[in-house]
């Protein structure tokens, strides 16, 4: 029998992809439409990374989140055109909007002002209280969880990427405090990621009813593919489903492992990451090294 | 005093391709003295991670922390004297030899 191909939307770019963005200016035509949509419809121009309108110009992660969706959705549609195909869905943090549209859920240029608009409702919420994300790689859950209560102030555990792949979210101080008393209790790495609001942590509950209001504006079908969301594999099926998630994953945990280890449990055998890196290709290598992973890729585009 | 040679330089290559499964890359592409990490193969830091264990399971090394890491993980060069450097070094310990 054959196995399951999932396709995996990654969340937020850490920083500007090289060789892809933002390197030579104005000019650098890429050839997809996509590209032109997110010029009429969000104002943003990849090839240069700017928004039109200054006072969303100004928000790095803004810009990093657009483009993360923008991506994913060329190499999906790059994918689709081929012929490839799939059988399982699935998403990390905000690798959520792209999935959406890749299940027909919602459509491209509704996903493309969803992601633009939660950006803004976080960047504002990280203007008031700035809080950020620091991934701490080689220390386990049990390690992880003392030094949350161990820094003295709000420090959550925002992501679970692994048995020794976590990602810390809280208010900026607790976060640097994080980072420090990772390195000292021996983690490989921990460092901040471009993040200034507490992604995934409670910090966040107070924008909820924000988001639920924003997101009430558009039209959510039912998913043409099985959805699978970052909550340890739960499917997402009805539009009020979908419509709370988006509004609850924001001040929730990202339980990757979980959802990859649901996926092989439902036959899943191929993983294939729908972006410009492999940032999820990676942490599938840690949880199953047996199972097929890789990243798609952008490259017949750019 | 044991030195590098070429033999444990190969191994490390291959130690690196197999837990990074680079399936594209030959021991020949890897070049001995230039960085892992950032430029030269582009590693990162859950690849690290990945040879932290390596190490370990293949030849009983540990990297302590994210200091040593930094200084071990420069090039496969360093990797390998770490290896000679470090190799018996907990069981010696244990014997309680000087």
């Amino acid at each position: 029998m054959q196995g399951g191909v999932a396709l995996c939307f990654p969340g937020q770019l850490n920083k500007i992809p090289e060789g892809v963005a933002g390197s030579s200016g104005g000019g650098n035509h890429l050839p997809h439409p996509f590209f032109e949509k997110a010029w009429e419809k969000a104002g943003f121009d990849f090839s240069s990374f700017f928004f039109q309108q200054e006072e969303e110009d100004r928000h790095l992660n803004l810009k990093l989140q657009v483009a993360s969706f923008l991506l994913s959705m060329v190499s999906f549609d790059r994918y689709r055109r081929k012929g490839g195909r799939w059988d399982f869905i699935t998403e990390h943090s905000m690798g959520i909007y792209a999935a959406l549209v890749a299940a027909e859920a919602v459509t491209f240029e509704d996903g493309l002002k969803i992601t633009k608009g939660i950006g803004l409702i976080l960047e504002q919420a990280g203007e008031k209280n700035p809080g950020g994300l620091a991934a701490v790689i080689g220390l386990e859950s049990e390690e992880i969880k003392r030094i949350c209560s161990d820094v003295n102030g709000d420090l959550y555990v925002a992501n679970v990427n692994g048995s020794r792949q976590f990602v810390l979210s809280g208010d900026a101080a607790s976060v640097e405090r994080g980072i420090e008393l990772s390195l000292k209790r021996g983690a490989v790495s921990a460092q901040r990621l471009t993040f200034f609001t507490p992604l995934h942590s409670p910090l966040l509950e107070p924008i909820t009813e924000d988001v639920r209001k924003f997101i009430m504006g558009f039209d959510i079908r039912p998913p043409q593919t099985p959805l699978v969301s970052h909550w340890s594999g739960k499917h997402l099926s009805e539009p009020d489903e979908i419509r709370e998630f988006l509004a609850e994953q924001l001040h929730r945990p990202v339980d990757w492992e979980g959802c990859v280890q649901y996926l092989l449990s439902q036959g899943v055998t191929c993983f294939i990451e729908m972006n410009s890196h492999d940032a999820l290709t990676k942490l599938i290598r840690w949880i199953d090294r047996d199972v097929r992973a890789f990243s798609y890729g952008v490259h017949d585009v750019v | 005093m044991r030195v590098v040679t070429e033999e444990l330089i190969t191994d490390v290559k291959k130690l690196i391709i197999e837990r990074l499964k680079l399936e594209e890359i030959a021991v020949d592409d890897i070049d001995t003295d230039a960085p892992l990490f950032g430029e030269g193969l582009g590693l990162d830091s859950i690849d690290a991670l990945e040879l932290v264990i390596g190490l370990e399971k293949e030849y009983g090394v540990s990297i302590p922390d994210a200091e040593v890491g930094r200084k071990v993980f420069q090039s496969v060069r360093t990797i390998a004297q770490y290896i000679i450097d470090n190799q018996g070094k907990e069981v010696a310990a244990a014997d309680g030899a000087p």
